[in-house]
């Protein structure tokens, strides 16, 4: 209970709220215009999502259940868990460039997705309904062209432990015409990289559209007063609160994992960190458009390292990869061989056979089969545990994998930056004006469902 | 301000035709097709062992294709001649991940997708798409209550937040779910549709019930994705290792025991997709405001 003065009331918000929004429970104590004091309860939506990982069968399975447990940010947390995985076998130096710089760019892609709705959002919340319907306008355009190349409009199903799902890219045109398999593979392999050049293009135009929509934004007083000095955070407290993602950056506090921990090929790069030191919406607004900018320049980076920097050779080996991972979704198979292979106690020699024999039962050739083997040879279960981080569009995502019992792993973790972010949040809203509360809130971009896991 | 009215119409209007033509974008899908003739597999094994194969089967993490089913309990005659293959997708639990596909080189070919919405909300495919709507089909008089607006109330009750990110979509210009007279309302009490989505966590379940208490009759429930009809990719997880099978039953709206006279006794529509496309959920919108499901 609140310590109220004469004056002071209290009321509560939710767990059903106005409009479309996630369940959470927020309890105020205000005296007409002031916030004194807010409570935040979430856990009205807890799926048990760690249970049912591991009432899984394979590990294909607990990687989408990580995608849904927050499907906005579906490629950052399904990242996360395969670098971990890929960490606990022992695959991370490994892989080929090629399936680093297709991760990175659906990695970036979905960040852009997620900062340009947000853009939205905050629009929205200063009641200028033209840019925020423009900004929508082009969040949906970019999801479209996910689902015309993905095949799912929040890019789910495209990262497996050990690579990419290329079937899933090139799957979609395969379905809709309905034709012969061989063809739509085997007679232009070099199509799949075709698709990530209108994915670039497309992008671009709309990037040339939302500059200018953010140029005239910017333009507007209206909009830049009411974010400038609402919500302010200080850096000293916010870093102490263990800030994330945008909400750090805003404050000055480089925290970005693609530059203090690089993984794929961040590290080649040289990214600078987008900072702003105000903490105010406003800063958060920048470090959004900023971000916005800084991913299309790696969306551009890695279609250009992916087209002209590869020979035929790689395109061939990435498209081999991506076929025997994904193609006849040969890792369920795997996982099954590495079981039978565990339970019978036999050498490598027997698990070749294995995986022959789940070949021959599907009535493809061996030929493809190399790549496969040699990268879960390592994947022999051991009491070690396996470390992925990602950074997602609002904060690092960090899994942890182990107990590994020849199917699925039995201790398995993933975190979210919103918790940490929510504690931010209830601590620099108080004394706030109650007008500003819904800029604020949408500035930090909560997912509720990433909390209540 | 003035500047943004001027930017707005010379933006001009992005909608689309949706409701009077099928002018859908490149990449939609609605349902899924099941062509058993093109299955190789699933005929030569039949005519040759006497088994389906089940290669599809195991892979499916939603248990959303039941060969094995439809086989035991019809004549496997019928099979091999394709008379009776339908159900064998059932869209109700099918979260649209692709590893059917993936597996079996022959389920590739039989399925394919169908970028046709009906007018309730199933298709003339070959799949299992018998969506048991509790309301009646208007046979011949249709109930017009709701033909000059609907007033939609969301609830999330656990969903991933893909589902409410498409919900909200329905209000960009290119849907633009205004120009068509329906509105999401902040009461209940307002409300003629409650559009559920998520896989109705108990602690969400209490709420529901109050909302549904304020919601005027007239109305109808709308489950929109895959986790309050069937749970998903959730079902079957609540009573495992360390939950308590009571507390966390993750199997969806429909399959909760709780829900037992609700569901004798309110109208509800199912909108399968995971998450479902916003086309799905503004047809079945518009079913309900021209009236198309009888009370």
């Amino acid at each position: 209970m609140f310590k109220k003065f004469l004056g002071d009331y209290e009321f509560i918000w939710g767990p059903v709220k106005k409009g479309v929004c996630e369940s959470s429970y927020y309890h105020f104590l205000t005296s007409s215009e002031e916030l004194h004091e807010l409570d935040i309860t979430l856990g009205y939506k807890t799926r048990n999502a760690m249970n049912a990982a591991k009432g899984k069968r394979n590990l294909y399975e607990q990687i989408l259940i990580m995608e849904r447990i927050a499907g906005t940010h579906a490629f950052a947390a399904s990242l996360s868990y395969c670098l971990a995985a890929e960490d606990y076998f022992g695959l991370t130096g490994k892989l080929p460039d090629c399936v680093k710089l297709i991760r990175m760019f659906f990695a970036e892609l979905e960040r852009l997705r997620n900062h340009i709705e947000n853009l939205s959002e905050i629009s929205g919340s200063t009641y200028l309904e033209v840019p925020s319907s423009l900004y929508a306008y082009y969040a949906e355009k970019i999801k479209q062209i996910s689902s015309e190349i993905v095949f799912s409009r929040y890019l789910m199903g495209i990262n497996t432990v050990g690579g990419v799902r290329l079937y899933n890219l090139s799957g979609r045109e395969f379905i809709m015409n309905n034709s012969n398999k061989n063809n739509a593979f085997t007679d232009d392999k070099a199509a799949d990289f075709k698709r990530f050049e209108y994915i670039a293009t497309e992008v671009g135009s709309y990037i040339k559209d939302i500059e200018k929509i953010i140029k005239q934004n910017s333009e507007t007083k209206s909009h830049i007063d009411r974010l400038k000095t609402t919500g302010k955070i200080n850096a000293e407290i916010a870093e102490k609160l263990h800030a994330e993602g945008v909400v750090a950056k805003s404050a000055g506090i480089n925290r970005d994992l693609r530059l203090k921990h690089p993984y794929l090929l961040y590290k080649v790069l040289a990214l600078k960190p987008v900072l702003y030191n105000d903490g105010d919406a406003l800063s958060r607004y920048l470090v959004r458009i900023g971000e916005i900018r800084q991913s299309f320049d790696i969306i551009k980076i890695c279609f250009e390292k992916l087209t002209k920097n590869m020979s035929k050779q790689h395109i061939d080996d990435i498209h081999e990869q991506g076929k025997n991972i994904g193609d006849t979704g040969k890792l369920q198979h795997d996982m099954r061989s590495i079981y039978n292979y565990g339970s019978s106690g036999s050498g490598n020699n027997s698990r070749s056979d294995n995986f022959s024999g789940s070949n021959n039962d599907d009535g493809n050739s061996d030929e493809h089969t190399g790549v496969e083997r040699n990268l879960f040879l390592s994947g022999v279960p051991h009491n070690k545990y396996g470390f992925g981080s990602v950074e997602s569009s609002e904060g690092p995502i960090f899994c942890i994998t182990g107990g590994f019992d020849g199917k699925i792993f039995k201790k398995i973790n993933i975190k979210y930056p919103f918790e940490n972010n929510f504690r931010v949040f209830k601590h620099f809203t108080k004394n706030t004006m109650m007008m500003d509360f819904n800029i604020n809130e949408t500035s930090y971009n909560f997912s509720v469902a990433a909390c209540d896991k | 301000m003035a500047i943004w009215t001027y930017n707005g119409l010379k933006f001009g209007i992005k909608s689309v035709n949706f409701p009077k033509e099928n002018d859908f974008y490149e990449g939609f899908f609605s349902y899924l097709k099941f062509d058993a003739d093109k299955c190789l597999n699933y005929k030569e094994t039949l005519t040759a062992n006497g088994l389906p194969c089940l290669k599809c089967q195991e892979a499916c993490p939603t248990g959303a294709i039941d060969i094995l089913n439809s086989y035991d309990s019809k004549n496997s005659a019928n099979y091999a001649n394709g008379a009776e293959a339908k159900h064998i997708i059932d869209i109700k639990k099918c979260i649209y991940c692709g590893l059917c596909v993936s597996e079996c080189s022959n389920i590739a070919e039989a399925v394919s997708f169908s970028n046709f919405i009906g007018k309730d909300n199933t298709n003339e495919a070959n799949v299992k798409n018998d969506i048991k709507n509790n309301v009646k089909k208007s046979g011949k008089k249709k109930f017009g209550f709701f033909k000059k607006s609907l007033f939609v109330k969301h609830i999330d009750s656990g969903s991933c937040g893909a589902c409410e990110s498409e919900i909200a979509a329905l209000n960009n210009p290119y849907y633009n779910m205004h120009r068509l007279g329906i509105f999401i309302t902040p009461s209940p009490r307002f409300a003629d549709v409650i559009l559920l989505s998520g896989v109705f966590t108990d602690k969400m379940s209490e709420i529901f019930y109050n909302v549904l208490d304020n919601t005027p009759n007239p109305r109808f429930i709308i489950l929109a994705g895959v986790c309050p009809i069937s749970g998903g990719i959730w079902s079957g997880s609540g009573g495992l290792a360390g939950g308590s099978e009571s507390l966390l039953n993750n199997c969806g709206f429909l399959n909760n025991k709780k829900n037992g006279d609700i569901l004798k006794t309110e109208n509800i529509i199912l909108v399968p997709g995971c998450p479902p496309n916003p086309f799905m959920i503004l047809n079945a919108l518009l079913s309900v405001k021209s009236g198309d499901f009888a009370i």
